[in-house]
């Protein structure tokens, strides 16, 4: 007998400044090494959105923390007893590179809670951890752990030094009474007490399963290998997390916005693309339905050369009949505000006010564009997009960024007006 | 809410579990390389002992050498880098020095007990000391 084979009912984002050891951590607590790609094993950082699941048990016989465990035995105690099971969880491990961002912006829209990492080996704060820490806030993340990794290369004096600076950034904000957890990724010590935290602080959410369901994509793929014959071939796989509602096999879904078409004259327009699920999985987890939580590959009919690639990123899935969805050219943002100060960059230059004819980058859920600001008034903003956002309900935050000194960087938020 | 004190005794508690640390190469001192010009050409002559001291293959280090050099050579029978043509004993141990700072230090706790490990397009310099793994650039 082993733990329940069940889909993950949380996702919990690790976010930090780049090379602080994120990919490190979630290996250390799934033994799973996000970083796939040969571009990020050359490189040494994550560039695509990195995910990897997690069974959480307690063992019965021993003290916590040491009772956390992610796998079917206890290593402390060796007992027979078999630790109960408690719930799966999934990661979603950002890239913490500058020029990276955007990348992060859409993966934050799937995360449930977070997990800002903290290297104790460098000063604090670094530009990407006050850019993700704000990021965080804009898209109402309010789950929040601070891991403080590496504490392993640097002596006690130094880790609590840290802690009070961190204390002290975190005073006044959002996020003041998160928990700050010392770990040493590289040695696995102290992820008991970091599993533990994420069982008390980062619960999972209550789910509406009698909402319509929508999908954020944030990956799409030709699970074909060169040379199948074409009686063989499978459908398009689409990867993303289910934000609410439910997805079943036989469904029928479109995926919006769509197919680019180019139109004689040069005008741009995108079609929605219309399928049927023919297959769900969870990682290694074969599933007839999907609820929220985890990254969910939607097995469809769909030509495999639509999504290859990523060519639908950002695209959002919906049942065919769901007619409550807006495709918008021509965004209106009411009570956008913008940040005192440019957080990502090293210098904390102060923001200027948006100008008539400025280039934005917009991300709302995983999907991130460009557009050129047209209106400008007092606290409304209408912006003219170079891609169609997918628009599924009242509300909604989208995340504004301009370029400063050549990079993408975060300069505030509004609330879209349909 | 998780306080100081609760913050302290998880410090302590890692403290007391990590694993005693491998005595580094760097608290005992390299070696000297011995850099010598005979004619138009330059010889590194414990070349062999001091790749074998940093745990590198002498093939890899020379070419890095040869290649920042501009210039040909190759490793003799005796253990002998010749370099054809001359150059300053400084600029071979800058040269020299890059190179354990690129492939041979761990970048997280500077020990230069390292070893480096090839896995299909990835380098990595595993360090013996404290376990970190580094990407480093194929050479």
């Amino acid at each position: 007998m082993s733990w329940p084979q069940v889909q993950p009912e949380v996702n919990i984002g690790v976010v930090g400044h780049v090379d602080h050891g994120k990919t490190t951590l979630v290996q250390a607590i799934t033994g799973v090494w996000t970083s796939k790609h040969s571009e990020e094993l050359k490189r040494g950082m994550t560039i695509k959105l990195g995910y990897a699941e997690a069974s959480i048990g307690v063992c019965p016989n021993c003290n916590k923390p040491e009772a956390y465990v992610t796998e079917y035995s206890c290593n402390q105690c060796g007992s027979d007893e078999k630790p109960q099971f408690l719930r799966k969880v999934s990661f979603i491990d950002a890239p913490g590179h500058e020029i990276l961002m955007a990348t992060m912006l859409s993966g934050a829209a799937l995360m449930d809670g977070a997990l800002l990492v903290v290297a104790a080996n460098e000063p604090f704060p670094q530009p990407q951890t006050r850019e993700h820490f704000v990021a965080l806030g804009i898209v109402n993340i309010k789950n929040l752990i601070i891991v403080q990794n590496k504490v392993d290369v640097v002596s006690k004096e130094e880790a609590l030094k840290q802690y009070k600076q961190i204390k002290e950034f975190l005073k006044g904000t959002w996020a003041e009474d998160a928990p700050i957890i010392p770990v040493s990724a590289l040695h696995k010590i102290n992820i008991d007490a970091l599993i533990e935290g994420i069982q008390k602080y980062i619960p999972t959410p209550q789910r509406d399963l009698s909402k319509d369901p929508i999908m954020l994509v944030i990956r799409s793929f030709d699970v074909n290998k060169p040379g199948t014959p074409y009686n063989e071939l499978k459908g398009g796989v689409i990867g993303g997390s289910i934000i609410q509602g439910k997805l079943e096999i036989g469904d029928e879904i479109k995926i919006l916005p769509g197919l680019r078409h180019e139109k004689p004259g040069g005008k741009v327009e995108y079609e929605p693309l219309y399928t049927t699920i023919t297959s769900i999985r969870f990682s290694d987890l074969e599933v007839k339905e999907a609820k929220p939580g985890g990254l969910v590959a939607l097995g469809t009919e769909l030509d495999p050369s639509y999504v290859k690639a990523d060519s639908l990123v950002g695209s959002v899935v919906v049942k065919s009949s769901n007619k409550n969805v807006s495709v918008l050219w021509n965004l209106k943002i009411e009570n956008y505000q913008l940040l005192e100060r440019v957080v990502g960059a090293k210098e904390l230059v102060k923001v200027e006010n948006i100008k008539k004819g400025e280039v934005l980058m917009l991300t709302l859920g995983s999907a991130t564009t460009l557009g050129v600001a047209k209106n400008i008034k007092n606290d409304e903003l209408e912006v003219e997009l170079k891609r169609p956002l997918v628009v599924w309900d009242k509300d909604l935050r989208v995340v504004i960024s301009r370029q400063v000194s050549g990079r993408w960087r975060l300069v505030g938020w509004g609330i879209i007006k349909i | 809410m998780s306080t100081e004190e609760e913050y302290i005794k998880l410090l302590d508690r890692l403290y007391s579990k990590l694993p005693e640390r491998v005595q580094k190469v760097s608290g005992q001192s390299l070696p000297n390389l011995i850099i010598l010009s005979i004619g138009n050409n330059t010889i590194i002559k414990n070349f062999s002992e001091y790749c074998d001291r940093i745990r590198r293959e002498d093939k890899l280090c020379a070419k890095f050498i040869l290649k920042e050099l501009a210039a040909p050579g190759n490793v003799d029978e005796n253990g002998q880098l010749v370099i054809q043509g001359k150059f300053s004993s400084a600029s071979i141990n800058k040269i020299m020095e890059r190179f354990i700072k690129t492939y041979v230090q761990c970048s997280t706790c500077k020990s230069l007990d390292t070893v480096l490990i090839k896995e299909k397009k990835a380098w990595y310099i595993s360090c013996l000391a404290c376990g970190a793994k580094t990407p480093v650039k194929p050479l």
